[in-house]
């Protein structure tokens, strides 16, 4: 108890610090002294003298009473602390450039491992994550499944809570409540969804089995923001209907705010999917048996896969490799798979810049302990305690890394805002990435252990030498221990700038390989307006014609086009074959179009002829294909024209005769093609089909998943947006126009991953060559004032000042080739981490490889010149007589 | 012949502190001293500059209190005067300061 009460007392002794109080009762008591030894008739002097012996040091009694009364510990790192930041603030430069390279690495660091800990880490927000699974596969990308392994997993396999279905991607929907539409997300999810992700609605019922089996009623859950927004959160909005892409579907429930699906959502809708449909358009997800592993859910797939290769016949006959690799995942894995290659990598490069800032900061320590060392042998000689000294190194230490760690804070949220729009917000499900303490404290250790480590090291080692060698500074022979460690540092940032460099290269040559490749189209001056057409089968060529004849009436518009897909996105992938050659059923790449979309998009018509407006449903049926689809079928463009071809199953289509031959243009393959970036990919066979001739049922399956393009082409580059706008408006008022987009931007969304990871690695590479420069420049400078005698002594043996600069700037080269030898091997082993984002080169490409390395030459070869130079002027009489 | 006078054996300063202000009531450092030196009549060689870490001490532990007043010579001062738990303190050392010596006089009779 008394030892906590003067704890207690001794801390707020030390917070308080009111040593004048003390001060004033000695003197009191001296006086007081001084009387009465005045008063047994000594003289005023002798009477005070008596009394300081009496009373015995004051300076003493002080002393003894600020340990009683504080903490004499901190008071002395009080003392440590205020030196410190004095002989910091002396050597401005070396603190700011110290404490900004630690805070620029600690902050990087920081946010990046903030997103992956966030994306990554952190486990989605659904009760009971561990237990929910996913079926995919041992192939990356291929977590698709079909309604018939649905059913099957369904009614077959055991150990689940709950199965459940929902489509692969989400939709848009138009929206309708009463007169006010909205373009809505939604995700088709079977009967039991809700409960695998131990969820339930806030108001309402899940689907029944019978709401969604095939032809089911159309029933809806909405979410708590819709309920909130068109219903003003009342509870009589079960049972009624609202119009989902034109057709009406009654609400049922409600759900909860809270609750986040991946993809996300604003309504969900029964996914009806039959026990025989063959897609693979399907996500299955499941919730396992509170007793049982996902090992052993494995297992039991592992016993039921022949089975399932036997009966699921569909599944067998289409993709046949893919019942062997079917894997049940943890969904957290499953559904953070897109973003894992970006954030690992932006992991990979972040450390190489913290890795570079710490060897950066030590190689920093190292020489100024170099520069202290004839103060700090001075202070040992006199009697000083090397532990004070380390004391003090210590305290200058930690002080750099607070600030490092204040820098690397702003630095970190910074960074953040940069990188949070490029991670898709499917995977947060409601979780926000935001600056973790947890990671930010990390960080900040890393930074002050770094910052620690770099600056006592050295002094001890400094200390360490006999102090007379230090004095008489006969530094040529004393510090080649430090020489090498410096050397090490300088190795380890050069060969991490190189790994940078290699990143920034390989996505700058993917960015330029992109920007070079062949579009086979002209995407300047073209603004799309994109709309959702859903539920709308019929009446919209009528629609289109009346649109597009106003469209061409304004001035500045020099053509207008409507495709329900455009260039580099995809479009519905249909099976098709050459009348009467059944075997040869490819899927291709459907799309319908009005008669001037290939000149609104500057496709250029290679044989044949372009749509006319009297391809009518009543006349021939024709149809365009692209030089991808004549060649694939018929070997040659020219051969292509006047075959017929139909799809499989035909639906409500009839075959049709190809017209025309079009040129290829970059597009996004979908399912069913090699998977590839749109840029990169070779070009999907392309059936093009006049508007006028889509029957009903292809026009609901085309409006379904995909809104489409009003495709305006102008006359200057300033687009007439408002025209374009009101004219659609005016013609479909209860239609909600999801976006207008240039052409141009349309491409460019589709290398934004690769403009991020360029912008990121350009400036992590820029500021660690900077930084490997900076540090091979501070080790020669040191090495050309330490060797100062030994160059004067070699030119006063007649060493030319070109052999002097040879002999420096070969050090500082041999050196970056070590490091730049490490840097190419690393990232030679490390190239399967960007596969997977870079496009139209390859992973070991000469020309990355080649310039970051030339690169790290030049600046090295710059580095080492410069204090080489200083060198080769040395003057030998004064460098000899130079101690 | 007088004896000279001996060091303030350690730890013992406190407990005649705390008795002073026992016997006295509420005194500045320099009361507390003069006190301790009439009462010792010069057996002690006492540093009056050590009361004051030792009022500290005390203080610290709850034992005294003290509060600003104003000395004989019209200065500012601190007067300390003894708590309830260093009434309780002292009667425990008293006790066993007596035990101590009661024991070391047995140890050492024949030799006084």
């Amino acid at each position: 108890m008394t030892a906590l009460r003067v704890l207690f007392a001794r801390m707020l002794g030390f917070l308080k610090r009111n040593e004048r109080a003390v001060e004033a009762d000695i003197f009191t008591h001296l006086d007081l002294l001084t009387r009465e030894y005045m008063a047994r008739g000594l003289g005023e002097r002798d009477a005070a003298l008596a009394a300081r012996r009496a009373f015995g040091s004051v300076q003493h009694t002080m002393d003894v009473y600020r340990d009683q009364r504080g903490l004499p510990v901190l008071d002395a790192l009080r003392q440590d602390g205020r030196s410190a930041s004095r002989s910091l603030a002396r050597d401005l430069r070396f603190t700011c450039s110290a404490a900004l390279t630690l805070g620029l690495g600690i902050g990087l660091a920081t946010a990046v491992f903030s997103a992956v800990d966030a994306v990554l880490v952190r486990p989605l927000p659904y009760d009971g994550i561990d237990r929910i699974v996913l079926l995919g596969s041992t192939m990356p990308d291929a977590n698709a499944t079909t309604g018939e392994i649905f059913h099957y997993v369904r009614e077959r396999l055991t150990g689940f809570e709950q199965t459940a279905a929902y489509r692969g991607g989400g939709s848009g929907w138009n929206l309708t409540v009463g007169s006010r539409a909205e373009y809505v997300r939604g995700l088709a999810v079977s009967q039991g969804y809700f409960r695998v992700f131990g969820t339930a609605p806030l108001l309402g019922r899940d689907f029944r089995p019978e709401e969604d089996s095939p032809n089911g009623h159309s029933t809806v859950l909405i979410s708590e923001a819709l309920w909130e927004r068109y219903f003003d959160r009342r509870p009589d909005v079960l049972g009624q209907f609202v119009q989902l892409g034109g057709r009406p579907y009654e609400v049922i429930g409600v759900m909860p705010q809270d609750f986040h699906s991946i993809p996300r959502a604003d309504v969900w809708t029964p996914l009806q999917v039959s026990p025989q449909d063959g897609s693979l358009n399907y996500a299955l997800v499941a919730r396992l048996d509170p007793t049982v592993s996902l090992v052993a859910a494995n297992a039991q797939l592992d016993v039921f896969k022949p089975a399932i290769a036997r009966e699921v016949r569909g599944m067998a006959k289409n993709f046949p490799d893919r019942v062997a690799r079917m894997l049940w995942l943890p969904f957290q894995t499953a559904a953070t798979a897109s973003n894992r290659f970006v954030l690992l990598l932006l992991l990979g490069a972040t450390t190489a810049v913290l890795l570079i800032a710490c060897a950066n900061v030590a190689a920093l320590q190292l020489v100024r302990a170099i520069r202290r060392g004839r103060e700090w042998a001075t202070r040992v000689a006199l009697g000083g305690g090397r532990g004070r000294i380390a004391n003090q190194v210590v305290v200058e230490s930690m002080l750099i890394g607070i600030a490092a760690a204040a820098v690397g804070t702003i630095v970190a949220w910074l960074a953040l805002q940069a990188v949070l729009p490029f991670v898709s917000e499917d995977v947060f499900a409601g979780r926000v990435i935001r600056l973790d303490g947890r990671v930010l404290g990390a960080s900040i250790g890393v930074a002050l252990i770094a910052s620690l480590v770099s600056g006592v090291w050295p002094a001890l080692a400094v200390t360490r030498l006999d102090y007379r060698a230090a004095l008489n500074a006969r530094q040529t022979t004393a510090s080649r221990h430090q020489q090498w460690c410096r050397r090490a540092f300088v190795l380890i940032q050069v060969a991490a700038a190189t790994l940078l460099l290699i990143g920034a290269g390989l996505f700058l040559r993917t960015l330029t390989t992109a920007a070079r490749v062949e579009l086979g189209f002209d995407p300047d001056r073209v603004v799309l307006a994109q709309m959702s057409l859903q539920g709308m089968s019929s009446s919209f060529a009528a629609l289109y014609e009346r649109t597009l004849d106003r469209l061409s009436q304004l001035p500045d518009v020099e053509g207008a086009a409507v495709g329900n897909n455009v260039p580099v996105e995809r479009g519905l992938n249909l099976p098709v074959v050459p009348t009467g050659r059944i075997q040869e059923m490819r899927t291709v790449d459907w799309r319908y179009v009005t008669p001037d979309y290939f000149r609104a998009l500057g496709i250029a018509l290679r044989t044949g002829r372009m749509f006319e407006l009297s391809d009518q449903m009543l006349t021939a049926r024709v149809a365009i294909v692209n030089e991808a689809f004549a060649s694939a079928y018929f070997g040659d463009p020219l051969n292509a024209l006047g075959q017929t071809v139909s799809l499989v199953p035909a639906l409500d289509d009839l075959p049709r005769q190809i017209v025309g031959v079009v040129a290829d243009v970059r597009t996004r393959a979908g399912t069913g093609w090699t998977r590839g970036h749109a840029l990169a990919a070779p070009a999907a066979p392309t059936l093009y089909v006049p508007v006028a001739q889509v029957p009903e049922q292809l026009a609901a399956m085309a409006h379904g998943p995909f809104p489409v393009n009003w495709i305006v082409k102008t006359r200057s580059a300033a687009a007439e947006i408002a025209a374009l706008e009101e004219i659609l408006r005016s013609e479909m008022p209860t239609l909600p126009i999801i976006r207008f987009v240039p052409m141009r931007r349309v491409i460019d969304e589709s290398v934004q991953v690769q403009q991020l990871m360029w912008r990121l690695f350009g400036f992590f590479s820029a500021v660690a060559l900077n930084l490997a420069a900076f540090g091979i420049y501070t080790l020669l400078s040191y090495s050309v004032v330490q060797r100062t005698r030994e160059i004067g002594i070699a030119m006063a043996l007649g060493a030319t000042a070109g052999r002097v600069v040879v002999t420096f700037v070969r050090e500082g080269l041999l050196l970056t080739i070590s490091g730049a030898i490490i840097g190419l091997l690393t990232a030679a082993a490390g190239t399967r981490f960007v596969t997977a984002l870079i496009f139209g080169i390859r992973p070991l490409d000469p020309a990355a490889f080649g310039t970051a390395a030339v690169l790290l030459m030049l600046v090295a070869a710059v580095a080492s010149l410069l204090p080489a130079r200083r060198a080769a002027r040395t003057d030998p009489m004064l460098a000899l007589r130079c101690e | 012949m007088p004896r000279p006078p001996a060091d303030v054996p350690y730890g013992t300063l406190d407990l005649m502190v705390l008795k002073t202000l026992e016997q006295m009531g509420p005194l500045h450092g320099y009361g507390i001293a003069r006190r301790i030196e009439q009462v010792a009549e010069g057996m002690l060689a006492l540093n009056q500059g050590t009361i004051y870490p030792a009022l500290l001490r005390l203080e610290q532990r709850g034992w005294i209190n003290s509060e600003w007043g104003s000395s004989e010579n019209n200065r500012r001062a601190r007067f300390y005067s003894i708590a309830k738990a260093g009434k309780r303190q002292l009667a425990a050392e008293q006790q066993s300061w007596a035990h101590t010596v009661a024991m070391m006089q047995r140890m050492l009779g024949d030799q006084s």
